[in-house]
Parts: C-alpha cells; sequence; structure tokens
C-alpha cells in the first residue's frame, strides 16, 4: 500500500511522530513533571495558610473549609499549569486571592456561610460609668481587654463579622496582605478594603469589649 | 442611617470623634499618609477619647497578626483530604496530557 500523506493514513494507523515531534513530546513531559513538583512544593508551604484562613471565612466549619482549600488548590493548579502564576511573585497572597474570590462568589450564590456565633448580641452588665480619660493608655479598659482576650474568643469575634468585613480584617489584618492585594482578592477597590477595615476593626473591638464587661473582666 | 451610625448604635466602647474613625483605622496600619497623616496625628495628641482609640485599635491588631504567626500541627489538611486532591492534580494532568 502506497502512502503518500497524512490524509491517506489507514485508518486506526498513527502516523509516526519525527523525531523532533517526539522529542518536543518528551520536552512538554519533563516540563510538566517539574511543574507538578513545584506545584506540590506550594501546597506544602502554604496549606496551613490556607487551612487557617479558610477556617476563618468559614466560621469554624471544618468540612466547608476543607473544601474551600481543596478548591483553591485545584483551580491554583489549573492557572500555575497555564502560565498565570508568575514565579517569584508572592504565592501565599496569590492563593489566598484564589480561596476569598471561591468563598466570596459561593457565599454571594448560596449563602451557606453564616457565622456560627453572634456574641454581638451579648450585653454588658454593671457598666460604670464614662471611662477615665487621664488615665495612662495600657491601662484603660478600652485598651486593657485585650489583656484578657483568649485567641478563641477573638476567633469567635472575628467570625460573628458579617462575612465582608470578616474577609478584610483576615487578609489585611490577619494574613498580612497589602491593601491593593486584599482590593484585588475581593474584587473592590482599594478605598472600600479601608472603610470596611475600620468598620470591622470597631465593630470587632466593641464585641470583644462587651464580652469582656459582660464577664466583669474590665 | 450611615454606616458609622449604625456600628455606634449597636453599643460600641470605642468613642473617638466621627471624622477621625477612618484615620485612627489608617494610622493603626500605617496606611494613612501626607496631609491627612500629619493633622490626624495632631488632633490625636490633644484628644484623649481618639488616644484610647488608637491604642485600643493597635492592641488589637498585634494580636490579631499574632493568631497567624502561631505554628501549629493542625494547620494542615488532613491526610485524606491532601490524597482526594493529589487525586485531583493527577486528573489534571491526565487531561492536559491528551492521548
Amino acid at each position: 500500500m502506497e502512502i503518500t500523506g497524512r490524509d491517506n493514513l489507514p485508518r486506526g494507523l498513527a502516523w509516526p511522530l519525527s523525531q523532533a515531534a517526539r522529542r518536543r513530546r518528551g520536552d512538554e513531559r519533563v516540563i510538566a513533571t517539574e511543574r507538578r513538583a513545584a506545584y506540590d512544593g506550594i501546597i506544602r508551604a502554604h496549606q496551613a495558610d490556607l487551612v487557617r484562613a479558610a477556617r476563618r471565612f468559614c466560621g469554624g466549619k471544618e468540612d466547608q473549609a476543607q473544601d474551600l482549600v481543596q478548591e483553591a488548590f485545584v483551580r491554583g493548579y489549573k492557572a500555575f499549569m497555564d502560565g498565570r502564576f508568575q514565579p517569584g511573585t508572592n504565592a501565599k497572597a496569590w492563593l489566598l486571592r484564589i480561596l476569598t474570590n471561591i468563598f466570596i462568589n459561593d457565599y454571594r450564590r448560596a449563602k451557606r456561610w453564616d457565622a456560627q456565633v453572634d456574641i454581638s448580641t451579648l450585653t454588658s452588665d454593671g457598666e460604670s460609668g464614662p471611662p477615665e480619660l487621664h488615665a495612662d493608655p495600657a491601662e484603660r479598659p478600652e485598651v486593657a481587654v485585650m489583656d484578657c482576650t483568649l485567641d478563641e474568643r477573638l476567633e469567635q469575634a472575628l467570625s460573628a463579622l458579617s462575612p465582608d468585613l470578616r474577609a478584610c480584617v483576615i487578609l489585611v489584618d490577619v494574613e498580612g496582605l497589602e491593601y491593593a492585594e486584599a482590593a484585588e482578592a475581593l474584587g473592590i477597590p482599594i478605598g472600600t478594603v479601608r472603610s470596611r477595615l475600620s468598620r470591622a476593626r470597631f465593630q470587632l473591638h466593641a464585641k470583644l469589649y462587651d464580652y469582656a464587661q459582660s464577664r466583669r473582666w474590665i | 442611617m450611615g454606616e458609622d451610625a449604625m456600628d455606634a448604635a449597636t453599643g460600641h466602647r470605642l468613642e473617638p470623634c466621627g471624622f477621625m474613625r477612618r484615620w485612627i483605622s489608617g494610622l493603626v496600619d500605617g496606611s494613612l499618609a501626607g496631609l491627612a497623616r500629619r493633622y490626624a496625628e495632631a488632633h490625636i495628641a490633644r484628644c484623649a477619647r481618639c488616644r484610647a482609640a488608637l491604642e485600643a485599635l493597635r492592641a488589637m491588631r498585634e494580636r490579631l497578626r499574632s493568631l497567624t504567626t502561631k505554628p501549629s500541627e493542625e494547620d494542615a489538611m488532613p491526610p485524606s483530604r491532601a490524597e482526594a486532591l493529589q487525586r485531583e492534580l493527577d486528573r489534571i494532568d491526565e487531561g492536559r496530557a491528551g492521548p
């Protein structure tokens, strides 16, 4: 049988690859293997960051948090293999941006992640009048409240913030992202990050203060 | 009702001057710059309520920052999740490799 061109190749037979094509395919496999190994390194380096952030986003709901992390790593991998991650840039910020996008989109679509704890409903007892304005700042009750606040209570107060405010605090105050990085992750202007952070910080402090006062710690 | 007014209505215990709320937040993380920063710092030097709010929010932010620096073995994907993730990545690799 005479074969005169690619179109005449008998059915079921693969056209032999040229030496250059074989080399190219081999190179692609090597590159893919190396990129997978590099991404596995990124997973190892940043999974704790993502798990912690996801837990805070999800108000401590472990299954949802782990779903969120897994989905973020999968989407990240697709982007990574497509060359949409710039080597040498901040991998943690990049992954947090993916995680935040999934959280915000999912929350807006399904509103599945409501805060479990609402300590904003706690009321304070025994309020003792206006603060003493001339005391050493560190001794003032609104400053000293942090001394009697356990990390667990801080996490609960954080999870009681609305998701939009919570996300700003997690990204900027807890994870240390720049305003611009948080704005990109959340898809909002920097000015909105600034105003949400302000509201979130005052609200968070109010929750901690009211709780401490209800326990008569301050 | 404005957002700041809503915060006030929920009973927060920090009572800075109204116009200083966002500036104080900007001083807390160092993002406030230029003339606004100079004005805010000058105001805080003579306003005890705003000074207290700044100190309180700074103390809170330090605690928030410390939350993420504490290493913990619990902050990892459980083995079953890590394996499921690897399987998903394998599937992506297979899809990209083609026949």
